[in-house]
């Protein structure tokens, strides 16, 4: 059975999920099933893409509350601080780059990155397969790796949360090499966090959490020898 | 910073601030704690400008979806009580009550939304507000509600389903 044959046996279940996608309150697995899942059928896509729409609308009828005098002054001052941060540390054009970016915000005039003059690829139901590592600090499972194939295909990591939080970053092992994937914040009580796998699934040999200093927080033993779902 | 990148910047501030504060107030129900998820929100914003991907959306929801999160991570670091979930309806339904058909018939999609969630029986409402607005689990409204879980996933499915059709409904004409 793979994921995809499951996914449209339940159809009560298959709209929480997709419900709950697009809420964004689903845990790592069933998160990692979805994106698996929807990489691969367009009608269950299409679907998500709606309630995604929906919970949108939602969220823009709450109305505009006017915050203290001094808030566009502090959000201010953050910004050229870290402006200032970013211009010692960074080349010139990276600045220049977002501050175009900004500009483009403030006119509401969306900004094309990526692929976007590019058609999207036809979707083809192929099975999506999905692999599962639990993530092990000091001896003890804390929260596990979910991967799954797709274009592209998703890692989600979910892990019990760190109180005061912390800041997390995450690496991939792959065959040969490590790549850093992004950085996440740790909060209460469950953190769950995903990101577009840059390779394929085949190469990947698991995961690695890091602290800020390079302590490792968790880590992942091999992917392929976790469970595999789909075909 | 340059000027010009200033201005535009400030303009980026003056331009969602409110939206973005009504939201996080609306959601943490503290003004104080509100402002820190405001800030944070706008920065973030500002800080992944770059990475902003109009595929997604508006900016204005890309703005308030971020904000929506720092204020659900913050009720759960909290652990605190939100506000209760009906009141932003009852508040932006009172405030544009007299206008709402007619600004509805004008395509005003905030209205069309608001519109919309009056049109779901109560406690399916109360549902998707949780749900949406306040990232609770169908457990955690099972809990809150003190109904089934089976009846709290049913709500926030229906519910969120008509939500749907209604708002289709909308765009469609």
């Amino acid at each position: 059975v793979t994921i995809s044959d499951d996914f449209h046996t339940d159809d009560e279940r298959r709209r929480d999920l997709l419900i709950g996608e697009a809420l964004g309150i689903l845990d790592g697995r069933d998160r990692a099933a979805v994106l698996a899942h929807v990489a691969h059928c367009d009608r269950c896509a299409e679907e998500l893409s709606g309630f995604v729409a929906t919970a949108d609308d939602v969220i823009s009828a709450v109305p505009g509350a006017e915050p203290s005098v001094g808030f566009e002054s502090a959000v201010m001052a953050r910004i050229e601080s870290e402006s200032r941060t970013r211009r010692r540390s960074r080349p010139t054009a990276a600045v220049l780059s977002v501050a175009a970016v900004v500009i483009a915000l403030a006119l509401g005039v969306g900004v094309l990155i990526g692929q976007l003059a590019s058609p999207p690829e036809p979707k083809v139901a192929i099975p999506a397969k999905m692999v599962e590592a639990p993530l092990i600090e000091g001896g003890h499972a804390v929260g596990a790796v979910y991967a799954s194939s797709g274009s592209p295909g998703w890692l989600v990591v979910t892990v019990e949360a760190k109180d005061p939080a912390v800041t997390v970053h995450c690496l991939l092992r792959t065959a040969d090499s490590t790549k850093w994937l992004g950085t996440f914040t740790l909060g209460p009580p469950v953190a769950s966090w995903s990101v577009p796998l840059p390779v394929p699934l085949a190469s990947v040999r698991g995961v690695t959490l890091t602290l800020e200093g390079g302590a490792v927080l968790a880590t992942t033993k091999s992917l392929a020898a976790g469970p595999t779902y789909g075909a | 910073m340059a000027s010009g990148d200033r201005a535009a910047t400030v303009a980026f501030v003056r331009r969602y601030q409110r939206r973005v504060f009504g939201l996080a107030v609306s959601i943490v129900n503290d003004r104080a704690a509100a402002e820190d998820v405001a800030q944070e929100a706008m920065v973030r914003a500002w800080r992944h400008a770059a990475v902003f991907d109009v595929r997604r959306g508006s900016v204005e929801r890309w703005v308030l979806t971020i904000t929506r999160n720092l204020s659900i991570d913050t009720l759960r670091r909290r652990r605190s009580i939100s506000t209760d979930p009906m009141s932003f309806v009852d508040v932006a339904a009172a405030a544009t009550d007299a206008t709402l058909d007619e600004r509805v018939e004008h395509g005003d999609r905030r209205a069309a939304a608001i519109a919309a969630l009056r049109t779901l029986p109560e406690e399916q409402r109360r549902a998707v507000v949780l749900a949406t607005l306040h990232g609770r689990t169908a457990l955690e409204v099972s809990e809150i509600e003190q109904i089934p879980l089976g009846t709290s996933k049913t709500r926030i499915r229906t519910g969120l389903m008509r939500l749907r059709a209604e708002l289709d409904t909308e765009r469609i004409t």
